[in-house]
């Protein structure tokens, strides 16, 4: 891989916004170099001639459809069992989104 | 006499079925087993006891009278800890689940359930399936039970150490890239990846949504095919679910070889492979000579492109798998009061570092002005891959190959460099991107006790011959042993 | 500011679909005023594990809006995943079209002051609701009944040049999802909504502005038009200080219509689209499509047309008439089997006495609305008189009498007996001498005959009958 594509600490910290990661300079620093080792080798994915293909789908199913049928939800308590003390009249809580 | 827990599922069956043991003494013996083995090797992360042993005495009392049981009435299993499980903690190994308790249970665990199995444990894996070694499992490694200083493999890792060790007759495991095949080769168990589609993924925890498996990991492939035919099959829940008729794989495993074709991957045999490991392999197709079989070379030009192919779809899928783990329903939270800095603060506390990475680099690969150059380009390279391997089978009935390049690395060899743990995958991850079916079995011993593990590739749907040249070499290994 | 400067709207709008379960799982989709969290499943909350499987009626919907919309069809056709993290979007992502959507290169007319007006339709595709967000005292509570509800989005070209144009637009695609029966689109809960990208250009202009500015999130078409009106302000008083409005995201503040400027992260948007693996590819058939084609009714347009050619309805009649699926239902019902002069008769009163009563009356559970075409047949027949009838109506539709009794009752029945006529006239005749002497010589004064013979007959006659008639007997 040419020296000017590798990846800066900024271009990491980039990344991991758009990934809505936490990421602090020190494992910035390790992951620039962990994320340029990895696309650097992937990078010779552009050696191979691909004119002409297509990939669609992994299964040859096509058209796989559910009847319009409901059927019954999760109860209320099951929904915020792992929020218990983060509910409220089976509505979750968070601070205000505003 | 073999203790209980060494028996495989068959000669349990037997065994229950006469009623010279019951389900009670087989779960029990298991039990005793893990709390034998677990301060060792740490093959579990959740050891269900009571109901288990609730369960066993159920099935006892209905064997008493006479009642109807299911298929693998009694048989204790454990299930790889990516599996929803209702009242159960399922983690996948990463932090970031720590404590989560599904609602409800996973299509396979459901199928199970209803031919009476018995879910003993939660296995320990890498984090939502991302390694080779399960040491990247938030819970601490797994040792290999064949060698406690060396790794089980993984990502399955805590699934192929306890059907090796006796913790329950088989496990459930997982398969992205290689996560069943790799520890079924360093345990030397059994482990089938099936096709895309053949057994519902409803309730797996996702790491590529394209390449994931649900896949049986045996002591022997009688067992394994006799787990498939129960899991296997058309599910609502999953929409990539096949319709493909389900065999009873486990009727049909002797059938003559005579005049089958066998290909034999060049470049899977090149540099980088370990010399235990070519010479098991051509050990392997000396025995299907013997029976009767014509061996092939066979060329896959494009397996270099392979691995970076797998793993920018994988890795692009897994980074949107993963956007649900936000901390704002389940799993992890992080203690910050404005949701933005909640999500950001609890993905960043609860991923670990090999988590971070591919989720990262999948961001990337997927992002506007990347997008063509990684995500497209590989599906564009997946594509050459299922024409080279489609004309392969042209050519041949199955594909043999070493499972794993390599011996298993001791703990801790390869941990500071993704990259090389990345490229000893390189036989198993070529598979998943295509879809087609690969059973790993033990091919023999090295002279050190351990293990090493061959690949059987068939083509789609064609589990059964995979089980049927796979079973004619166990059964050959085996004459010679005695 | 109109005069130099001229708006170019793009309108993206969506609209839940009526089905009964959701578009990827089976949970109840109609969640409207249930308590939080109970129309939900491992699916729709998001959980590990759970897998989306599609709703066929749902897809049936969106082709039918498609196809309605005039809209080509992608014979194959795929979901994708637009990633992106807020807290009531529980997968991270949600399940939408990207490149192939179900339909594209449509268009709708919709009808100005200058005419008929054709409104480009970029794509329409199918996705996914979201769960829904309360704001509460600095707190926000997340309820996922509304996660997975199908949603059509129906995007436009940036066809649009004034606020009414936009106005006309939105209703047009409200009545037409009414009548393929795809959506109530029910602004008040939340079953369609909007999406605006508006900018400002000079007019005469052909080129489409440098920047945009888009609101998300508009509930209805009254706060709609006041965005419009809000942006219009501030975006032209950007530009006459010669300066160009940023291209951005803004957010609704209230009701009022103000924008707000908002974090500038959200305008950092990458949605990473890619195909969803979960989901088989879908391959529609020609067959397929024509027999959804064969479901799509008379539309609002045709409709309005046809009313218009047909019967000579007059143009505002049949606008409120065509308004709604229940109203021309109805119209429809009662004109059923006749003619075309009644059909234009019934609908003035349709529209007029009987919307009124509809209004403002209690209807009785007795009354017949197609007594109403009865009651005017009767007008044209001369039968009863046109004052007449509309007492009748109130009196039926208030206590559900039937009218025919109502006339028989009253002695509202017109005399049209030519016999019983010429004897009244012949009477009037003759008592009233000097004013047929005067009648003969002045035309104007025969009026007083007239009258005479109308009160005599108690009003229930034609009047130009019996002012034929006497004009008649002057000339002997």
């Amino acid at each position: 891989m040419n020296p000017k594509d590798k990846i800066t600490i900024e271009e990491v910290k980039k990344i991991a916004q758009l990934a809505h990661i936490n990421v602090d300079d020190m494992e910035a620093e390790k992951y620039a170099k962990q994320i340029g080792d990895i696309l650097a080798y992937v990078e010779k994915l552009k050696e191979v001639d691909t004119e002409g293909y297509e990939f669609k789908s992994q299964t040859d199913l096509i058209n796989v459809f559910r009847e319009d049928i409901p059927e019954p939800s999760l109860e209320q308590k099951e929904v915020v069992k792992n929020r218990q003390k983060k509910s409220k009249g089976g509505s979750l809580v968070i601070k205000s989104v505003l | 006499m073999k203790r209980l827990y060494e028996l495989t599922v068959k000669e349990a069956l037997e065994l229950l079925e006469s009623k010279e043991i019951t389900a009670r003494e087989l779960v029990q013996s298991c039990l005793d087993r893990i709390e034998e083995m677990e301060p060792t090797i740490h093959a579990f992360l959740l050891i269900i006891k009571e109901e288990a042993l609730k369960a066993a005495d159920q099935i006892d009392m209905k064997r008493t009278k006479g009642e109807p049981l299911g298929k693998l009435a009694g048989i204790p299993y454990s299930l790889k800890d990516v599996y929803s499980t209702k009242g159960y903690t399922t983690t996948a190994g990463s932090k970031m689940l720590e404590g989560y308790i599904a609602p409800y249970n996973a299509t396979v665990v459901e199928k199970l359930a209803k031919e009476d199995a018995i879910l003993i444990g939660k296995t320990n894996c890498d984090p939502f399936g991302f390694g080779s070694s399960t040491e990247n499992s938030a819970y601490g490694v797994t040792r290999n039970p064949l060698d406690t200083d060396r790794v089980p493999g993984g990502s399955s890792g805590g699934s192929g150490a306890a059907v090796a060790y006796g913790g329950g007759l088989f496990s459930i495991g997982e398969d992205t890239g290689g996560s069943i095949r790799c520890p079924a080769a360093f345990c030397g168990i059994v482990g089938l990846k099936p096709t895309y589609g053949r057994v519902s993924r409803y309730g797996s925890i996702a790491y590529a949504s394209s390449y994931d498996t649900v896949g049986p990991m045996t002591k022997d492939i009688y067992d394994n095919a006799l787990i498939l035919s129960v899991i296997a099959g058309k599910d609502t829940r999953d929409a990539t679910t096949s319709a493909e008729k389900v065999k009873p794989y486990h009727q049909a495993l002797d059938l003559s070889l005579k005049g089958r074709k066998v290909g034999v991957v060049k470049e899977y045999l090149g540099d980088g492979v370990d010399e235990e490991v070519k010479k098991a392999i051509n050990q392997a197709i000396e025995v299907y000579k013997s029976l009767g079989c014509e061996i092939v070379e066979v060329s896959l030009p494009y397996t270099e492109y392979a691995i970076a192919a797998y793993y920018v779809i994988g890795i692009s899928e897994a980074s949107s798998n993963l956007a649900r783990m936000d901390g704002i329903r389940f799993g992890h939270e992080a203690n910050v009061d404005d949701w933005k800095d909640k999500i950001i603060k609890t993905r960043g506390e609860g991923f670990g570092p090999e988590e971070k990475r591919r989720v990262m680099v999948g961001t990337y690969a997927l992002s506007t002005g990347y997008a063509d150059k990684y995500y497209h380009k590989a599906q564009q390279v997946r594509a050459i891959l299922k024409d080279d391997i489609l004309k392969a089978f042209k050519k041949v009935d199955i594909l043999l190959t070493p499972t794993m390049p390599v011996l298993p690395p001791k703990i801790g060899e390869n941990t500071d460099d993704p990259l090389k743990m990345w490229l000893m995958d390189a036989f198993t991850v070529t598979i998943n991107p295509v879809g087609v079916p690969a059973l790993a079995l033990p091919a023999g011993n090295t002279k050190d006790g351990l293990s090493v593990g061959m690949q059987l590739i068939g083509p789609h749907f064609k589990e059964d011959t995979l089980y049927n040249f796979a079973y004619l070499y166990e059964k050959s290994i085996k004459d010679t042993l005695n | 500011m109109s005069d130099s400067y001229e708006i170019v709207i793009g309108l993206e709008v969506h609209v839940q679909s009526r089905t009964k379960s959701k578009m990827f799982c089976s949970c109840d989709a109609n969640y409207f005023n249930t308590p939080p969290n109970t129309h939900v499943c491992p699916v729709c909350f998001g959980l590990p594990g759970a897998l989306p499987v599609p709703n066929k009626r749902a897809v049936e919907l969106c082709i039918k809006t498609a196809l309605a919309l005039n809209c080509s069809i992608n014979q194959e056709t795929k979901f994708d995943r637009k990633n992106y993290f807020y807290p009531d979007l529980p997968k991270g992502f949600q399940i939408s079209q990207y490149d192939q959507p179900i339909g594209y290169s449509g268009y709708t007319n919709i009808e100005t002051k200058e005419g008929v007006k054709r409104i480009g339709v970029t794509r329409v595709h199918q996705e996914e609701d979201t769960g829904k967000s309360i704001h509460n005292n600095g707190e926000t509570l997340l309820d996922f009944n509304k996660s997975g509800v199908p949603l059509i989005e129906i995007v436009s070209e940036p066809d649009f040049r004034s606020k009414e144009e936009v106005t006309a637009y939105c209703k047009r695609l409200r009545q037409i999802v009414r009548y393929l029966g795809v959506s109530n689109a029910d602004m008040e809960r939340g079953e369609m909504r909007f999406e605006l990208n508006m900018s400002l250009r000079k007019k005469g202009d052909q080129e489409l502005p440098k920047y945009k500015v888009e609101v998300k999130n508009i509930a209805s078409i009254s706060v709609l038009e006041k965005v419009i009106e809000h942006e219009l302000k501030r975006q032209y008083e950007i530009l006459e200080n010669g300066q160009t409005p940023k291209q951005e995201t803004r957010g609704l503040i209230d009701m009022t219509g103000e924008t707000v400027s908002q974090r500038s992260k959200e305008n950092e948007a990458d949605y990473r689209y890619f195909p969803e693996p979960d989901i088989p590819l879908i391959k529609l058939s020609q067959e397929m499509i024509d027999e959804i084609k064969n479901t799509i009714p008379e539309l609002p347009q045709e409709k309005k047309d046809r009313y218009i050619k047909e019967y000579g309805i007059e143009k505002d009649t049949a606008e409120a008439i065509i308004n709604d699926v229940d109203t021309f239902l109805e119209f429809e019902s009662i004109t059923a089997n006749v003619n075309s002069q009644l059909v234009s008769e019934v609908s003035k009163w349709f529209v007029g006495d009987y919307f009124s009563l509809v209004n403002s009356n209690k209807r009785s559970k007795e009354f017949k609305s197609e007594w109403l075409t009865e009651l005017v047949d009767m007008v044209i027949q001369k039968k009863i008189t046109r004052s007449n009838a509309k007492e009748i109506l109130e009196e039926s539709f208030d206590t559900g009498e039937y009218i025919g009794n109502i006339i028989k009752t009253k002695g509202l029945e017109m005399v049209s007996d030519t016999s019983v006529l010429e004897t009244v006239v012949n009477r009037i005749f003759t008592s009233n001498l000097k004013a047929v002497e005067d009648a003969r010589r002045n035309p104007n004064a025969a009026m007083f005959l007239v009258g005479q013979a109308m009160r005599e007959l108690k009003g229930q006659a034609d009047a130009q009958t019996v002012k034929n008639m006497i004009f008649d007997k002057l000339k002997q």
